[in-house]
Protein backbone atom coordinates (compact mmCIF):
# COMPACT_ATOMS: atom_id res chain seq x y z
CA UNK A 1 0.00 0.00 0.00
CA UNK A 2 3.16 2.38 0.73
CA UNK A 3 4.31 2.02 -3.15
CA UNK A 4 0.60 2.80 -4.28
CA UNK A 5 0.47 5.60 -1.63
CA UNK A 6 4.26 6.87 -3.20
CA UNK A 7 3.32 6.18 -6.58
CA UNK A 8 0.53 8.33 -6.39
CA UNK A 9 1.79 11.19 -4.71
CA UNK A 10 5.19 11.24 -7.65
CA UNK A 11 2.38 10.87 -10.22
CA UNK A 12 0.28 13.58 -9.04
CA UNK A 13 2.94 16.08 -8.53
CA UNK A 14 4.69 15.34 -12.02
CA UNK A 15 1.45 14.74 -13.98
CA UNK A 16 0.58 19.04 -12.49
CA UNK A 17 4.57 19.87 -13.86
CA UNK A 18 3.85 18.31 -17.68
CA UNK A 19 0.50 20.30 -17.49
CA UNK A 20 1.83 23.12 -16.71
CA UNK A 21 4.36 22.96 -19.27
CA UNK A 22 1.87 22.25 -22.27
CA UNK A 23 -0.13 25.18 -21.05
CA UNK A 24 -3.28 27.02 -19.74
CA UNK A 25 -4.80 25.98 -23.18
CA UNK A 26 -5.48 22.84 -21.30
CA UNK A 27 -7.63 23.99 -18.77
CA UNK A 28 -9.89 25.98 -21.22
CA UNK A 29 -10.88 24.77 -23.97
CA UNK A 30 -9.61 21.84 -26.37
CA UNK A 31 -8.11 21.32 -29.58
CA UNK A 32 -8.50 17.87 -31.07
CA UNK A 33 -5.01 17.02 -30.50
CA UNK A 34 -5.57 17.98 -26.65
CA UNK A 35 -8.25 16.23 -26.35
CA UNK A 36 -6.73 13.26 -27.43
CA UNK A 37 -3.01 14.18 -24.96
CA UNK A 38 -5.44 14.26 -22.41
CA UNK A 39 -7.39 11.19 -22.16
CA UNK A 40 -4.38 9.22 -22.66
CA UNK A 41 -2.24 11.03 -20.29
CA UNK A 42 -5.03 9.70 -17.33
CA UNK A 43 -4.90 6.33 -18.68
CA UNK A 44 -0.56 6.28 -18.64
CA UNK A 45 -1.17 7.91 -15.08
CA UNK A 46 -3.47 5.61 -13.78
CA UNK A 47 -1.68 2.49 -14.57
CA UNK A 48 1.40 1.97 -12.51
CA UNK A 49 -0.78 3.13 -9.18
CA UNK A 50 -3.42 0.35 -9.66
CA UNK A 51 -0.98 -2.25 -10.99
CA UNK A 52 2.09 -2.64 -8.94
CA UNK A 53 3.91 -5.16 -11.21
CA UNK A 54 3.98 -2.63 -13.71
CA UNK A 55 7.41 -0.01 -13.55
CA UNK A 56 6.95 3.27 -12.65
CA UNK A 57 8.73 4.43 -15.80
CA UNK A 58 6.00 2.56 -17.60
CA UNK A 59 4.31 5.65 -17.02
CA UNK A 60 6.33 8.42 -16.79
CA UNK A 61 8.07 7.64 -19.98
CA UNK A 62 5.35 8.03 -22.24
CA UNK A 63 4.04 10.95 -20.70
CA UNK A 64 6.84 12.76 -20.87
CA UNK A 65 6.66 11.76 -24.72
CA UNK A 66 3.14 12.47 -25.46
CA UNK A 67 3.63 15.79 -23.74
CA UNK A 68 6.91 16.59 -25.82
CA UNK A 69 5.52 15.42 -28.54
CA UNK A 70 2.14 17.87 -28.56
CA UNK A 71 4.24 20.68 -27.47
CA UNK A 72 6.17 20.42 -30.02
CA UNK A 73 3.20 19.53 -32.63
CA UNK A 74 1.02 23.09 -31.80
CA UNK A 75 4.59 25.12 -31.77
CA UNK A 76 4.71 23.62 -36.06
CA UNK A 77 1.02 23.99 -36.05
CA UNK A 78 0.91 27.63 -35.33
CA UNK A 79 4.05 27.95 -37.80
CA UNK A 80 2.45 26.29 -40.30
CA UNK A 81 -1.65 27.14 -40.90
CA UNK A 82 -1.99 23.31 -43.71
CA UNK A 83 -1.05 21.51 -40.59
CA UNK A 84 -2.91 23.98 -38.12
CA UNK A 85 -6.17 22.90 -40.33
CA UNK A 86 -4.63 19.13 -41.03
CA UNK A 87 -4.64 18.53 -36.95
CA UNK A 88 -7.88 20.86 -35.78
CA UNK A 89 -9.53 21.83 -38.60
CA UNK A 90 -11.27 25.24 -39.02
CA UNK A 91 -14.14 27.10 -38.15
CA UNK A 92 -17.28 26.57 -40.17
CA UNK A 93 -19.73 29.16 -41.07
CA UNK A 94 -23.42 27.84 -39.94
CA UNK A 95 -25.12 31.11 -40.90
CA UNK A 96 -24.22 33.92 -42.73
CA UNK A 97 -25.73 37.33 -42.70
CA UNK A 98 -28.73 35.56 -41.09
CA UNK A 99 -28.82 33.09 -43.90
CA UNK A 100 -28.63 29.36 -42.50
CA UNK A 101 -26.38 27.12 -44.80
CA UNK A 102 -27.75 23.66 -44.62
CA UNK A 103 -24.35 21.90 -46.09
CA UNK A 104 -22.57 23.58 -43.40
CA UNK A 105 -25.11 21.92 -40.91
CA UNK A 106 -25.01 18.28 -42.65
CA UNK A 107 -21.12 18.30 -43.23
CA UNK A 108 -20.90 19.00 -39.44
CA UNK A 109 -23.42 16.37 -38.68
CA UNK A 110 -25.33 18.50 -36.75
CA UNK A 111 -29.17 18.48 -36.46
CA UNK A 112 -31.47 21.88 -36.97
CA UNK A 113 -32.69 21.11 -33.77
CA UNK A 114 -29.39 21.10 -31.79
CA UNK A 115 -28.04 23.85 -33.76
CA UNK A 116 -31.27 25.91 -32.44
CA UNK A 117 -30.92 24.52 -28.66
CA UNK A 118 -27.00 25.63 -28.83
CA UNK A 119 -29.11 29.76 -29.80
CA UNK A 120 -31.25 29.46 -27.08
CA UNK A 121 -28.35 28.70 -24.69
CA UNK A 122 -27.15 31.67 -26.17
CA UNK A 123 -29.94 33.99 -24.93
CA UNK A 124 -31.26 33.52 -28.99
CA UNK A 125 -35.00 32.60 -29.23
CA UNK A 126 -35.13 32.82 -33.24
CA UNK A 127 -32.62 32.34 -36.03
CA UNK A 128 -33.72 35.61 -37.57
CA UNK A 129 -31.75 37.47 -34.57
CA UNK A 130 -28.78 36.11 -35.99
CA UNK A 131 -26.06 37.64 -38.17
CA UNK A 132 -23.67 35.11 -37.88
CA UNK A 133 -23.18 31.62 -35.96
CA UNK A 134 -20.02 29.80 -36.28
CA UNK A 135 -18.99 26.46 -35.06
CA UNK A 136 -15.37 26.81 -33.64
CA UNK A 137 -13.19 24.19 -34.42
CA UNK A 138 -13.47 23.46 -30.42
CA UNK A 139 -17.15 22.05 -31.11
CA UNK A 140 -18.58 25.63 -29.57
CA UNK A 141 -20.53 27.71 -31.09
CA UNK A 142 -20.15 31.81 -31.49
CA UNK A 143 -23.03 33.05 -32.49
CA UNK A 144 -23.11 37.50 -33.55
CA UNK A 145 -26.57 39.19 -32.89
CA UNK A 146 -28.30 41.20 -36.60
CA UNK A 147 -28.03 44.86 -35.91
CA UNK A 148 -31.54 44.91 -34.94
CA UNK A 149 -31.55 42.00 -32.16
CA UNK A 150 -28.05 43.69 -30.50
CA UNK A 151 -27.90 45.32 -26.78
CA UNK A 152 -28.06 48.64 -27.09
CA UNK A 153 -24.61 50.36 -26.10
CA UNK A 154 -23.37 53.34 -25.34
CA UNK A 155 -22.04 53.96 -28.50
CA UNK A 156 -25.57 53.66 -29.83
CA UNK A 157 -26.83 55.96 -27.42
CA UNK A 158 -23.72 58.25 -28.11
CA UNK A 159 -23.15 58.22 -24.47
CA UNK A 160 -19.76 58.37 -23.18
CA UNK A 161 -18.90 56.06 -20.39
CA UNK A 162 -15.48 55.80 -18.49
CA UNK A 163 -15.89 52.09 -17.65
CA UNK A 164 -14.79 50.61 -14.67
CA UNK A 165 -12.08 48.35 -16.07
CA UNK A 166 -11.74 45.32 -13.85
CA UNK A 167 -11.30 45.25 -10.31
CA UNK A 168 -8.03 44.32 -8.85
CA UNK A 169 -8.09 42.46 -5.53
CA UNK A 170 -5.43 44.15 -3.19
CA UNK A 171 -6.55 42.31 0.28
CA UNK A 172 -7.69 38.70 0.30
CA UNK A 173 -8.64 37.08 3.21
CA UNK A 174 -6.85 39.25 5.30
CA UNK A 175 -3.21 39.53 3.07
CA UNK A 176 -2.25 41.58 0.83
CA UNK A 177 -1.54 41.09 -2.65
CA UNK A 178 2.09 43.36 -3.42
CA UNK A 179 1.74 42.48 -6.90
CA UNK A 180 -1.92 43.36 -7.44
CA UNK A 181 -0.65 46.75 -5.34
CA UNK A 182 2.17 47.65 -7.82
CA UNK A 183 -0.12 46.69 -10.83
CA UNK A 184 -2.14 49.24 -10.00
CA UNK A 185 0.54 51.56 -8.63
CA UNK A 186 -0.56 52.03 -5.85
CA UNK A 187 1.99 51.97 -2.56
CA UNK A 188 1.17 50.58 1.40
CA UNK A 189 0.38 54.41 2.72
CA UNK A 190 -2.13 54.76 -0.20
CA UNK A 191 -3.91 51.48 1.11
CA UNK A 192 -3.21 52.05 5.01
CA UNK A 193 -4.90 55.76 4.42
CA UNK A 194 -7.83 53.89 2.82
CA UNK A 195 -8.47 51.59 5.54
CA UNK A 196 -8.28 54.22 8.09
CA UNK A 197 -10.87 56.50 6.21
CA UNK A 198 -12.86 53.41 6.81
CA UNK A 199 -11.92 52.42 10.34
CA UNK A 200 -11.02 49.02 9.40
CA UNK A 201 -7.35 46.94 10.13
CA UNK A 202 -5.55 44.58 7.22
CA UNK A 203 -6.90 41.74 9.57
CA UNK A 204 -10.27 42.31 9.60
CA UNK A 205 -11.17 42.49 5.96
CA UNK A 206 -12.49 39.57 3.70
CA UNK A 207 -11.73 41.55 0.65
CA UNK A 208 -10.62 44.81 -0.57
CA UNK A 209 -10.99 45.35 -4.90
CA UNK A 210 -10.11 48.83 -6.85
CA UNK A 211 -10.71 49.56 -10.41
CA UNK A 212 -9.83 51.16 -13.19
CA UNK A 213 -12.09 54.16 -12.00
CA UNK A 214 -10.66 54.59 -8.67
CA UNK A 215 -14.16 52.97 -7.10
CA UNK A 216 -13.13 50.81 -4.25
CA UNK A 217 -15.26 47.99 -2.53
CA UNK A 218 -14.12 46.89 0.35
CA UNK A 219 -16.10 43.36 2.66
CA UNK A 220 -15.48 42.53 5.65
CA UNK A 221 -14.78 39.33 7.27
CA UNK A 222 -18.35 38.09 8.84
CA UNK A 223 -16.02 37.47 12.19
CA UNK A 224 -15.26 40.91 12.55
CA UNK B 1 10.62 29.13 -27.62
CA UNK B 2 12.18 28.33 -23.97
CA UNK B 3 9.28 25.46 -23.56
CA UNK B 4 9.99 24.65 -27.50
CA UNK B 5 13.33 23.75 -26.63
CA UNK B 6 12.41 22.22 -23.39
CA UNK B 7 10.03 19.64 -25.36
CA UNK B 8 12.92 18.94 -27.91
CA UNK B 9 15.49 18.36 -25.13
CA UNK B 10 12.45 16.28 -23.31
CA UNK B 11 11.94 14.62 -26.73
CA UNK B 12 15.54 13.63 -27.50
CA UNK B 13 16.09 12.75 -23.34
CA UNK B 14 13.34 9.94 -23.82
CA UNK B 15 14.27 8.39 -26.73
CA UNK B 16 17.77 8.50 -25.90
CA UNK B 17 16.85 6.23 -23.18
CA UNK B 18 14.26 3.82 -24.55
CA UNK B 19 17.51 3.57 -26.84
CA UNK B 20 19.68 3.13 -24.58
CA UNK B 21 17.28 0.59 -22.13
CA UNK B 22 16.37 -1.50 -25.00
CA UNK B 23 20.65 -1.93 -25.34
CA UNK B 24 21.24 -2.09 -22.05
CA UNK B 25 18.34 -4.71 -21.55
CA UNK B 26 19.62 -6.96 -24.15
CA UNK B 27 24.03 -7.07 -22.99
CA UNK B 28 22.50 -7.88 -19.58
CA UNK B 29 20.57 -10.95 -20.69
CA UNK B 30 22.93 -12.34 -22.91
CA UNK B 31 25.33 -11.90 -20.09
CA UNK B 32 22.89 -13.54 -17.43
CA UNK B 33 21.98 -16.19 -20.26
CA UNK B 34 25.45 -17.28 -21.13
CA UNK B 35 25.94 -17.31 -17.51
CA UNK B 36 23.46 -19.89 -16.97
CA UNK B 37 24.54 -22.42 -20.20
CA UNK B 38 27.68 -22.50 -18.18
CA UNK B 39 25.71 -24.57 -15.51
CA UNK B 40 26.24 -28.50 -15.67
CA UNK B 41 23.54 -30.64 -17.47
CA UNK B 42 23.87 -32.41 -14.62
CA UNK B 43 24.77 -32.95 -10.83
CA UNK B 44 27.74 -35.23 -9.57
CA UNK B 45 26.95 -38.27 -8.26
CA UNK B 46 28.88 -39.19 -5.46
CA UNK B 47 31.21 -41.55 -6.90
CA UNK B 48 32.48 -38.33 -8.65
CA UNK B 49 34.93 -36.80 -6.17
CA UNK B 50 36.41 -34.26 -9.51
CA UNK B 51 34.64 -31.62 -7.98
CA UNK B 52 34.89 -29.86 -11.34
CA UNK B 53 31.10 -30.25 -12.07
CA UNK B 54 30.56 -28.34 -8.89
CA UNK B 55 33.00 -25.88 -9.43
CA UNK B 56 31.85 -25.22 -13.21
CA UNK B 57 28.14 -24.85 -11.23
CA UNK B 58 29.80 -22.32 -8.38
CA UNK B 59 31.09 -20.28 -10.66
CA UNK B 60 28.36 -19.85 -12.99
CA UNK B 61 25.98 -19.02 -10.50
CA UNK B 62 28.52 -16.93 -8.75
CA UNK B 63 29.08 -14.58 -12.35
CA UNK B 64 25.24 -14.55 -12.87
CA UNK B 65 25.01 -13.27 -9.18
CA UNK B 66 27.99 -10.39 -9.68
CA UNK B 67 26.11 -9.18 -13.04
CA UNK B 68 22.31 -8.91 -11.15
CA UNK B 69 24.04 -7.45 -8.48
CA UNK B 70 25.04 -4.65 -10.73
CA UNK B 71 21.73 -4.40 -12.76
CA UNK B 72 18.97 -5.79 -10.96
CA UNK B 73 18.03 -1.83 -10.03
CA UNK B 74 18.26 -0.70 -12.99
CA UNK B 75 16.01 -3.77 -14.72
CA UNK B 76 13.89 -2.82 -11.85
CA UNK B 77 13.33 0.68 -12.94
CA UNK B 78 12.80 -0.08 -16.38
CA UNK B 79 11.05 -3.40 -16.60
CA UNK B 80 9.60 -3.68 -12.86
CA UNK B 81 10.10 -5.72 -10.25
CA UNK B 82 7.91 -8.80 -10.93
CA UNK B 83 10.01 -10.03 -13.77
CA UNK B 84 13.50 -9.28 -11.66
CA UNK B 85 11.48 -10.91 -8.80
CA UNK B 86 10.60 -14.02 -10.84
CA UNK B 87 13.87 -14.51 -12.29
CA UNK B 88 15.78 -14.29 -8.47
CA UNK B 89 13.23 -16.66 -7.67
CA UNK B 90 13.86 -19.27 -10.40
CA UNK B 91 17.52 -18.43 -9.66
CA UNK B 92 17.59 -19.24 -6.30
CA UNK B 93 15.69 -22.54 -6.92
CA UNK B 94 18.14 -23.77 -8.83
CA UNK B 95 21.06 -23.43 -6.91
CA UNK B 96 18.89 -25.14 -3.93
CA UNK B 97 17.88 -28.20 -6.40
CA UNK B 98 21.67 -28.54 -7.39
CA UNK B 99 22.87 -28.47 -4.22
CA UNK B 100 19.50 -30.64 -2.62
CA UNK B 101 20.53 -32.99 -5.63
CA UNK B 102 17.04 -32.72 -7.14
CA UNK B 103 18.07 -33.30 -11.08
CA UNK B 104 14.65 -32.62 -12.92
CA UNK B 105 14.19 -30.39 -10.11
CA UNK B 106 17.57 -28.58 -10.85
CA UNK B 107 16.90 -28.73 -14.64
CA UNK B 108 13.25 -27.56 -14.49
CA UNK B 109 14.26 -24.85 -12.66
CA UNK B 110 17.43 -23.98 -15.18
CA UNK B 111 14.67 -24.01 -17.80
CA UNK B 112 12.22 -21.86 -16.50
CA UNK B 113 14.95 -19.01 -15.40
CA UNK B 114 16.31 -19.22 -19.22
CA UNK B 115 12.93 -19.09 -20.22
CA UNK B 116 12.20 -15.95 -17.64
CA UNK B 117 15.40 -14.34 -19.42
CA UNK B 118 14.70 -14.34 -22.96
CA UNK B 119 11.12 -13.15 -21.68
CA UNK B 120 13.06 -10.42 -20.66
CA UNK B 121 15.34 -10.12 -23.81
CA UNK B 122 12.51 -10.09 -26.14
CA UNK B 123 10.10 -7.70 -23.84
CA UNK B 124 12.45 -5.45 -24.35
CA UNK B 125 13.98 -5.34 -27.56
CA UNK B 126 13.14 -3.21 -30.79
CA UNK B 127 11.41 -5.22 -33.07
CA UNK B 128 8.34 -6.04 -35.13
CA UNK B 129 7.19 -8.57 -33.64
CA UNK B 130 7.29 -6.75 -29.99
CA UNK B 131 5.84 -3.79 -31.39
CA UNK B 132 3.26 -5.66 -32.64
Amino acid sequence: MVTVYLRTVFIYVFLLCTMRLMGKRQMGDLQVSELIITFMLSELAVSPITDRELSIMNALLPILLLVSIEVIVSFASTRCNTLKRLLNGSPTVLVEKGKLSRKALSDNRMELDELLSELRQKGFGSLDEVDYAILEENGKLSVFPLPDAAPVTCGDMRLSHPGKGIAHPLIIDGKISERELNGCRKNRSWLDRELHKRGVEIGQVFLLTLDDAGGIVCLLREDT
Amino acid sequence: MKILLLAIAILVLVTGMVIWESLFVADTTASLLHAVEQMPDNIPTAEDLSGKNFVSFHHAYDTFCKIWRNTRWILNLFVGNAGTERIEGYLEETGVRYLAGDIPGYLSARKKLIAELEKLRDLEKLSFDSFT
